[in-house]
């Protein structure tokens, strides 16, 4: 058969100095400066505490083994303890825990008939105020595949709980891209526009009509079918033609915006980067590496300032055995029951995870803006949901905050805050800073204190 | 009605509400729930009473078994919260008839990748392979990827469907490839000197607008004067923007001399354009041709089927026959008779096309898009009734919920034309279309998405079991693939036959491949890996217990865990999972016992001194003991850690075995709890949602007729078919129960 061209094919070693021309004149109206980006990057199964939190009281601090890898960083980050989400105590491991690391909602036990994590996610708040203003509202990006079926020995219950930490309202989660390939050609393509090929001019009022008419037409369409549909029947529950409706909205919202110059950040130069190839990378420190990198160009093209990342999901069982002596999976190294030979290689696995940070930090750090580096115009949260991966406590969470957010964080020290401070006050102290006006979000009692 | 009960705790009887349930309950929820408190389940004095507040009951099993209730500190033993959950269940279970018949309500769910894929195929002919663009569908309900409530349709996925639509009619329409050739005239109509050449200066440029209807190559041909001098060169422009250069020799030949340059467009409105360089160039036309590689069969055949013209053929009224089209078409898609307006509407996208002048194929390709991302062929929505109660389906949602049950497809030809025509109500005729399905190899992807789901399986050799070098030798992504396909082969030959349901349990037979003979180190002369039937010597891995999927999926890494087992077996074969450990107890770790010398199993009898493990555990572990003459990865083994290996284990019932040959006799007494447990979760596959409280009557009678009918698979699969709530709806049901009060929170330490 003969294989057409697909966008894909144009897109295939053109790599991302082809698009600029498009991204430069999509911002017809260009920001004076860069704009605040925050990044969400869960680990799953914890840590080892001591290995963790430095001992001590004071702003400063000597680096414990598992931030070692992120000491040429030190003055980049904050470190926060104390920090804890209270609708996770008493409960299960990690199925109540990991959807509201960034939520601070009460996850219903359920088998998957009527899935609620009680609150929507900061990514997706943000999102909800700011989301026009970027091709893409958010971006979520991850490594594994949702788990299925029931957790019964865990209590009953839906695995997929634990495969999301970003969630669009309590019932509905964002699924993540975990494919590289389908990760990057999502930045470079908007439902309007076919393909940034060679020559093609978007400015031209009659190209970008001729290309957005279709799958307007197209889309206005079938929301009619789907209005009429839901006229017909209505049940009390949840209905599916909603979600149906919504989602379609949200393709044609994202073509309108797009249609409007939307006001971007336009870096000068090039980050080179391949294409991936199609499929999962053979490798997983590959692949996170890709998705890592992936995430930095959604950050240097200002396709999103809002993004998610999972290393893994909750109870994720990736085999560590490409690190020396590890053998086995994530999750069962966690349960190590402080054996010494066990929790060596957990911690090495946990310290790998460091390293990738650092990797991600480090590249941020080196990308110049206009005079100030990406770093300094960006707010990242790392961390997990568990202290001790052993033990599953939810108290003082190991986090650390990254970036200067434009001069709003004040990094190079430890925060130390009240113990059992809401990690939701932490989230509306970002929230904030992202410019949204609230004074609640999750279970906060207040902005956390001493970020600046 | 009989109730079977696994017999190890409380039997559903009146009298053990009022002399055991009650008093427990009484005593550890009483404080907070009496009868005056807003959860008052306590009003129930007998167990009759209990039926006016059945919801409120299963609550109580659920929070109960979950350890949600009763709050800490309890003194509740775990004896008794067993006894509790369990006698609960089976009375709620026992009188489930007693409030009527229950059919759920309308149901309104996404096609998951498998359906989608399937429907493509079976809709156009064309194998996409979704899975790699899709996300992930959700799992939940009963624990099947089939379940309506966790199909989200995230906007990620509706764009995936917008270009996946385009790609697909991309893959089976054949567009004429684009040759157009403009006259330098129509370029410059300003130009007022007559011939067919028209001069451009170096410098100036003459260019057209050009639709092009495909991403690709395009040959963009210059025709030019002959010129004497010297060559001539041109530069070509896309969009104003320079796309290459072309060269026209001196004195090439008489008349006009071409010459061609080839640039890359995407689909869209364009500008091309001739710049003429250091000389004045005297044109005649420009030419576009879309360079195409040669069309496949399958591609032909697809187009042929869609229009049932060749490609290239026009037919005389477009208009008409497009309409025909669309109108076949959307009648397939939706998999329902469709309204005139609603093809009326397509037919206006395809007007809309035909304005600007597309070509047939495309008006007709924009029309199909929107189909393909409509509502009615991305969801199964069913209409409510209008009238209250239990209300019959119409026969074309009876032939969706029939297809997609037992082949994840939409309805063929037959099916379709039984709803038709009205006859598919008739139970005369559903049943004989179960029994055709089942025939038909398709039924197929029932056994494999059903068992791969249910057992747990489908994970192994992805998420259970990691390539490790120890075992490299004989446990290969290969040998993975195969044990995961045991199962279905199994499931498939007992539909295939209709055996019994209980060979699942104790099949003297099974199907396997020359690899996994190696695997399984047996001594059989089969070559060749292809599956074949093969009976087993002795009765050791018979039915699933014996096979290295399950035997795999229940083990820690390098180590074999009776606990996990024997709660795969509770849970997993026969729906009565034990309660959750309580929070925050590490799984037991085998290296303290590597360190003592002991076997895994004295180790897990140190444990269960401890009187509060102890009640789960003697239900659990003695069952994985039975299991222990299979290791981690499920192969045969006669010692652990340089000990004999000591495969006895007694039931908390009295029942005693030794061995999995025994231990699968002790467990085979609960047939009957087997099937029902079995029973609703083909249910759940098939409806697509949690079954409720109210479902439990039709699994009873479902069961009663099963056993009656000697355990056969296909009376299973067609008495559900017949069953109330596969061919009903109820318009005042709702698709979940009442969700469960949030538990109170636990107190938080103080600041």
């Amino acid at each position: 058969m003969h294989k057409p061209i697909s966008r894909r094919t144009l897109l295939r070693g053109t790599g991302v100095a082809l698009t600029l021309p498009w991204l430069e004149v999509m911002a017809a109206d260009k920001l004076a400066e860069p704009p605040l980006r925050a990044a969400f990057m869960f680990m799953p199964n914890g840590v080892n505490p001591l290995h963790w939190t430095p001992p001590g009281d004071g702003d400063d601090y000597e680096m414990t083994p598992h931030l070692q890898p992120l000491a040429g960083l030190k003055n980049d980050f904050i470190l926060l303890e104390n920090l804890w989400n209270k609708n996770a105590v008493g409960r299960n491991g990690h199925w109540p825990k990991d959807p509201i690391w960034l939520s601070g909602g009460y996850v219903q036990r359920t088998t998957g008939s009527d899935l609620d994590v009680g609150a929507i996610s900061l990514d997706q708040k943000i999102a909800q105020h700011r989301g026009t203003e970027t091709p893409l509202p958010t971006f979520e990006l991850g490594i594994d595949s949702p788990r299925s079926g029931i957790d019964t020995a865990g209590g009953g219950f839906a695995r997929i709980y634990g495969s999301f930490i970003s969630w669009r309202d309590p019932h509905t989660p964002v699924p993540k891209e975990i494919v590289p390939q389908l990760a990057f050609d999502r930045l470079f393509r908007n439902p309007s526009i076919s393909s940034a090929t060679a020559g093609l001019d978007p400015s031209s009022p009659a190209v970008m009509a001729s290309l957005q008419r279709d799958d307007t037409s197209v889309l206005d369409l079938v929301l009619e079918d789907a209005k009429r549909l839901r006229r017909q029947g209505s049940t009390a529950d949840r209905n599916k033609l909603d979600e149906y409706f919504e989602s379609v909205r949200s393709v044609e919202q994202r073509m309108e915006a797009a249609m409007r110059p939307q006001k971007r950040w336009i870096n000068q130069g090039k980050l080179p980067m391949e294409r991936p190839a199609p499929g999962i990378p053979a490798t997983h420190a590959e692949h996170v590496k890709l998705m890592l990198d992936i995430l930095l160009l959604s950050f240097w093209t200002d396709t999103t300032r809002v993004a998610t990342f999972m290393f893994g999901d909750a109870q994720t069982q990736q085999d560590y055995g490409f690190l020396p002596g590890v053998k086995g999976g994530f999750h069962s190294l966690s349960h190590h029951l402080n054996e010494e030979a066990k929790l060596a290689q957990y911690e090495k696995v946990v310290t790998w995870h460091s390293a990738q940070m650092a990797y991600f930090l480090n590249r941020m750090k080196s990308i110049d803006e206009g005079g100030r580096n990406m770093l300094d115009s960006s707010m990242v949260l790392y961390g997990s949901t568990l202290k001790d991966g052993n033990r599953h406590d939810p108290e003082n969470l190991p986090l650390l905050l990254a970036g200067r957010g434009k001069g709003t964080l004040r990094p190079g020290r430890r925060l130390r805050a009240p113990v059992l401070t809401p990690l939701c006050n932490l989230h509306l102290a970002l929230l904030q800073r992202m410019g949204i006006k609230e004074d609640r979000f999750g279970d906060s009692t207040g902005v956390l204190a001493g970020l600046a | 009605m009989i109730i079977f009960t696994i017999g190890l705790w409380l039997a559903a009887t009146p009298e053990a509400f009022t002399q055991t349930v009650r008093p427990v309950l009484e005593q550890n929820c009483g404080a907070c729930h009496s009868a005056k408190s807003r959860v008052n389940f306590l009003k129930a004095a007998t167990a009759a009473d209990i039926q006016a507040q059945r919801g409120l009951w299963r609550n109580v099993a659920t929070q109960i078994r979950n350890r949600t209730m009763p709050p800490a500190p309890a003194k509740i033993t775990e004896a008794e919260r067993l006894d509790v959950a369990h006698w609960i269940d089976d009375r709620l279970r026992e009188t489930a008839c007693d409030a009527g018949s229950f059919a759920g309500p309308a149901l309104v769910k996404r096609l998951n990748r498998r359906e989608y894929r399937n429907t493509i195929r079976d809709l156009l002919g064309l194998d996409l392979a979704v899975n790699e663009v899709f996300p992930a569908d959700g799992t939940g309900g009963e624990g099947f990827d089939t379940n309506g409530e966790t199909l989200y349709m995230p906007p990620l996925l509706m764009e995936r469907y917008l270009e996946a639509a385009q790609q697909i009619l991309d893959r089976v329409i054949i567009t004429p490839p684009l040759n157009r050739t403009i006259s330098a005239n129509a370029m410059r109509p300003d130009y007022t000197g007559t011939g067919p050449r028209r001069p451009v200066l170096p410098g100036d440029i003459i260019s057209v607008p050009l639709t092009v209807y495909a991403d690709g190559d395009y040959e963009v041909r210059v025709l030019q004067e002959r010129s004497d001098q010297h060559p001539l060169t041109y530069t070509v422009l896309l969009d104003g923007k320079e796309a290459g250069t072309g060269t026209i020799p001196r004195y090439e030949s008489k008349g006009p001399n071409g010459a061609t340059r080839v640039v890359r467009v995407s689909k869209g409105s364009h500008t091309f354009g001739v710049r003429a360089n250091e000389y004045p160039l005297e044109i005649y036309s420009l030419t576009l041709t879309q360079r195409v590689g040669e069309v496949s069969s399958e591609k032909r055949a697809a187009h042929y089927r869609l229009f049932q013209m060749e490609s290239g053929e026009t037919p005389l009224n477009p208009r008409v026959a497009a309409r025909r089209l669309i109108a076949r078409f959307l009648r397939q898609a939706f998999r329902r008779p469709v309204t005139d307006a609603e093809v009326d509407r397509l037919v206006a996208l395809y007007d809309r096309a035909a304005v600007r002048d597309d070509p047939y194929e495309e008006r007709v390709k924009l029309a199909l898009k929107a189909v393909l991302v409509s509502p009615s062929f991305l969801l199964r929505a069913e209409q409510p009734s209008a009238k209250p109660g239990i209300q019959p389906l119409t026969d074309h949602e009876l032939a969706n919920r029939l297809s997609y049950f037992l082949w994840s497809t939409m309805p063929d030809a037959e099916l379709a034309s039984l709803a038709d025509q009205g006859k598919l109500q008739d139970a005369k005729v559903l049943a004989a279309q179960v029994e055709r399905l089942l025939d038909d190899p398709r039924s197929r992807v029932f056994a494999n998405s059903f068992i791969g789901q249910w057992l747990g399986t489908k994970d192994v050799g992805g998420r259970v079991a990691p390539t490790i070098n120890d075992v490299a030798d004989f446990y290969t992504p290969e040998v993975a693939a195969d044990l995961r396909e045991e199962p279905v082969m199994l499931l498939q030959h007992i539909i295939g036959e209709n055996r019994s349901l209980l060979d699942l349990l104790n099949a003297n037979y099974t199907y396997l491949t020359e690899r996994l003979v190696r695997f399984y180190q047996l001594d059989l002369p089969l070559k060749g890996n292809v599956f074949q039937r093969v009976q087993w010597p002795d009765d050791r891995r018979a039915g699933v217990l014996g096979m290295g999927a399950v035997l795999a999926l229940t083990s820690s890494f390098k180590q074999t865990s009776p606990v996990l087992r024997g709660a795969w077996v509770l849970d997993t074969l026969f729906g009565t999972p034990v309660p959750p450990p309580p929070p925050d107890i590490p799984p037991l770790d085998a290296t303290g016992a590597r360190k003592q010398k002991i076997t895994l199993r004295q180790k897990l009898l140190q444990h269960r001194e401890n009187q509060t493990c102890a009640t789960c555990h003697n239900l659990m572990d003695p069952i994985g003991f039975g299991l222990e003459n299979f290791d981690w990865m499920g192969r045969w083994r006669t010692q652990d850690n340089g000990q004999p290996i000591d495969s006895a284990g007694a039931l908390p019932g009295g029942d005693r075995f030794n061995g999995p040959v025994e231990l699968r006799a002790v467990l085979l007494k609960r047939q009957d709890e087997f099937l029902r447990h079995l029973t609703a979760k083909v249910m759940g596959y098939a409806l697509g949602r949690a079954l409720q409280d109210a479902d439990h009557c039709t699994v009873q009678q479902l069961v009663d007729t099963v056993v009656k009918d000697g355990y056969r698979a296909r009376t299973l699969i067609r008495e559900i078919a017949l069953s109330v709530p596969f061919r009903h709806s109820q318009a005042d049901a709702r698709l979940a129960e009442p969700p469960a009060a949030p538990p109170k929170r636990q107190k938080l330490p103080e600041k």
